[in-house]
């Protein structure tokens, strides 16, 4: 139902302004690879006029860093791991709300809880973008 | 004149972004209240008056849509304000809220100016040039 290299497109774009319009951090451009360090993820699954999922990994410090932007925290002040990862869900949750919104006129769908599974992102499908402190890896799978 | 919000989401996080967001955007505050879904809300409600009032939709127990729908059957109190904010901002989701009665409609990601504009639409105190 929808052109891939467009819905390609509203994912990356959505990445990119939910970044920065939400948690004031950049794309600087695309890395081949995550960096390695210990990273936190989350998956957002929806259905409707479309289904499908969209996952997300960047390493803890980033993860950590982009928190204390969100939440308006100062950086040396410390905040609760589960906070971090509950704002990984949530960038997670954003993104994928963004791009679907911007599918077209046809779209309607509804977003399940966001989970913070194990992601491997050395599998296939995955599109890594460099933050001004890590490496952001984001997936995203579309069905007709 | 200052306003009482309640944010209503059912993530902690979010609601302390958007209470940050408020802050930055300089509309006019003295106290928020939250709840972290449509059933909270709706009991909050009960014991403490709000001028506006920022929801969520998907959230447990009782999602946005139903607690528009509730608050716009309940006729025995004056109307309060309702600004969504969504991650959805589909035709089709706009249309529908729209349809019950919401005041605005706000997706995310959005700017402090834009929440601002909101709420200030919401509650009818633009500001007029």
């Amino acid at each position: 139902m929808f052109d891939p290299a467009a819905v390609s497109s509203a994912f990356t774009d959505a990445t990119i302004n939910v970044l920065e319009t939400m948690f004031f951090t950049s794309v600087t451009g695309d890395s081949t690879a995550a960096d390695g360090r210990s990273a936190l993820g989350a998956e957002v699954r929806f259905r409707g006029t479309t289904h499908g999922s969209m996952a997300l990994s960047l390493p803890e410090e980033s993860a950590r860093n982009m928190a204390h932007a969100f939440l308006g925290v100062e950086p040396d002040e410390p905040l609760p791991p589960e906070r971090v990862q509950e704002m990984v869900c949530e960038l997670a949750n954003m993104i994928c709300g963004c791009a679907l919104s911007h599918l077209g006129k046809g779209a309607a769908f509804d977003l399940h809880v966001a989970e913070a599974p194990a992601l491997d992102t050395t599998t296939s499908g995955w599109r890594f973008l460099n933050l001004e402190d890590g490496v952001l890896a984001v997936r995203h799978t579309v069905g007709d | 004149m200052s306003h009482c919000v309640l944010i209503v989401d059912d993530s902690p996080a979010m609601r302390a972004f958007i209470r940050r967001v408020i802050q930055l955007s300089g509309f006019p505050v003295d106290e928020y209240r939250e709840a972290g879904n449509g059933k909270e809300a709706l009991a909050l409600l009960a014991a403490h008056p709000v001028d506006v009032i920022l929801t969520d939709i998907n959230m447990p127990e009782m999602n946005g849509e139903e607690l528009v729908r509730r608050l716009a059957a309940d006729t025995s109190r004056p109307h309060i304000p309702v600004v969504v904010v969504s991650t959805d901002s589909t035709e089709s989701r706009v249309h529908r809220l729209r349809m019950l009665g919401v005041d605005g409609y706000l997706s995310k990601p959005f700017s402090p100016e834009s929440l601002r504009e909101e709420l200030e639409r919401a509650l009818g105190v633009e500001d007029h040039v």
